[in-house]
């Protein structure tokens, strides 16, 4: 959490995390290597630094549909949560694949020539109004400075100093960095070779990505229903017993704010279901040592007042909470972030 | 693109980049802290972390500093513009891929030439 900055704050998983990703491309780009040389007929040349060219736009394009594809296998099923602990660094990884990608074309297709490579880079082809003979290299100059932009922002400190809003709004570029390079791949790479394998695996990628992301949208949306509160103002969520001990449900109110209604300890509360990091869902992680704990990266917040730890200082909103008759029952105004509310005593009301 | 207008365009990307550095300079040793009080005191390895940003977001960073930090507004998911980003990209992608497809030449093109040359030929 914020109290200190430093350039990555490091443990045991993220380390364990980036060797797998790092080791998981070098496994690629040497297996792309040999099936590509492999699978050359005779006669066809293809010089290694132009294999080394595919080899790493694959990786990143590859790594790209697997960072997309995280955040909706999360939402479709906890086992993927640990993946989105430290997804950033990938998305720093790919970016720095893309990169290399991009060195190496712009010094072997245009390191030859008189002009300045970037000049001859946009220079070279013109025909916009071609898709055989697009020039698909600027889809991937785009691509790759909206994938620079969300590299070099993707430190804790960028989301505080841009602001929330601006900072998700720029990463949110992701999205568009991605059709363009579909559109790089499938208008360069694909016009030039005939074998299947390459519009086939686009599709196939983009199928899966797309469909996980409906997919978990419309799951999420069946789960997720908006609750009205009754005529007093107060929702009924049902008996403490159905949330499990350390856990939370989490109700949608009817203004679309998600509630994160823990149990603990004998006690209810309830918080903003969103976190204040990068807002990732309260209500599915657990409480730890007595506070809330974030399933994404593991920022903290005492259940009673929606604040982190000292020496930690981020606050999240707080909503009111009452057990009648057997049922908890959660009022959806939410308080100011870290305003300490009365948590609902479990046994008292059972005496009731 | 034109030559001259792809040198423009080179060059106007190099001005915005060398701006960029100047700022990230500045702003590593002094910007820091102003934007984000918890950064004051920081260490050199979080600062040259955050120097690449500054490069390249200094135009967002400059309006920051002359008009304070970001207001704090609660936290929200996004879901609903992801739902209309992927209603919108679905189709686009959809539409251009079936293009690329459709008017793909049936012989592949000549790529063992790098580019550069290829202008050079056709201009000389
Ligand atoms: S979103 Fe990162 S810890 Fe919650």
């Amino acid at each position: 959490m914020s109290h200190q900055f430093t350039p990555v704050q490091w443990n045991g998983f993220k380390w364990r995390y980036d060797a797998i990703v790092l080791f998981g491309t070098i496994l690629f780009v040497a297996v792309f290597v040999g099936l590509t040389m492999a699978s050359r007929q005779p006669g066809e040349s293809l010089a290694p630094v132009q294999i080394l060219i595919r080899a790493f736009g694959a990786a990143a394009f590859l790594l790209l549909n697997i960072i997309l594809s995280i955040g909706p296998l999360a939402r479709i099923s906890a086992r993927f949560k640990p993946l989105l602990y430290n997804r950033r660094h990938m998305g720093v990884w790919c970016f720095s694949l893309a990169l290399t990608h991009a060195g190496l074309t712009l010094m072997w297709y245009q390191g030859f020539s008189a002009l300045n490579p970037v000049v001859a880079l946009f220079a070279s082809n013109v025909q916009y109004t071609s898709i055989a003979g697009f020039p698909f290299e600027s889809l991937g100059v785009a691509a790759l400075i909206l994938l620079a932009m969300l590299a070099v922002s993707s430190h804790d400190y960028w989301q505080a100093a841009l602001g929330a809003s601006v900072w998700k709004r720029i990463h949110m570029g992701v999205y568009v960095a991605y059709g363009l390079l579909v559109m790089h791949v499938m208008l360069g790479i694909v016009q030039e070779e005939k074998a299947e394998f390459y519009p086939a695996s686009v599709i196939g990628l983009f199928c899966i990505v797309a469909g996980l992301h409906i997919f978990s949208a419309f799951t999420g949306r069946v789960t997720d229903r908006r609750v009205k509160a009754s005529l007093d103002g107060w929702i009924n969520i049902g008996p403490p017993d159905k949330i499990a001990e350390n856990r939370a449900k989490i109700v949608r109110t009817e203004s679309d704010a998600r509630i994160a209604v823990f149990r603990y300890d004998g006690k209810i509360s309830a918080v903003s279901n969103v976190c204040a990091h990068q807002n990732g869902p309260l209500g599915e992680g657990r409480i730890v040592d007595g506070c809330i704990t974030c399933p994404w990266h593991g920022w903290q917040y005492r259940p009673e007042d929606g604040r982190s730890p000292a020496p930690f200082e981020e606050k999240i909103s707080t909503y009111r909470v009452q057990i009648d008759g057997g049922m908890v029952y959660v009022h959806p105004d939410p308080l100011p972030p870290g305003t300490p509310t009365k948590p609902a005593v479990i046994d008292e009301a059972a005496n009731v | 693109m034109s030559i001259a207008a792809a040198t423009a365009l080179a060059s106007a990307l190099g001005f915005y980049l060398l701006l960029g550095v100047v700022f990230a300079l500045y702003f590593i040793v002094f910007g820091v802290g102003r934007l984000v009080p918890a950064a004051k005191g920081s260490g050199i390895g979080f600062r040259l972390t955050i120097f690449w940003g500054a490069i390249i977001l200094w135009p967002v960073l400059l309006f920051r500093l002359l008009k304070g930090p970001a207001e704090l507004v609660p936290p929200r998911t996004w879901r609903r513009a992801h739902a209309r980003i992927w209603m919108v990209l679905i189709p686009l992608v959809a539409l251009g891929v079936m293009a690329a497809l459709m008017l793909r030449p049936a012989a592949p093109l000549n790529d063992a030439l790098p580019a550069g040359i290829m202008l050079e030929e056709a201009s000389s």
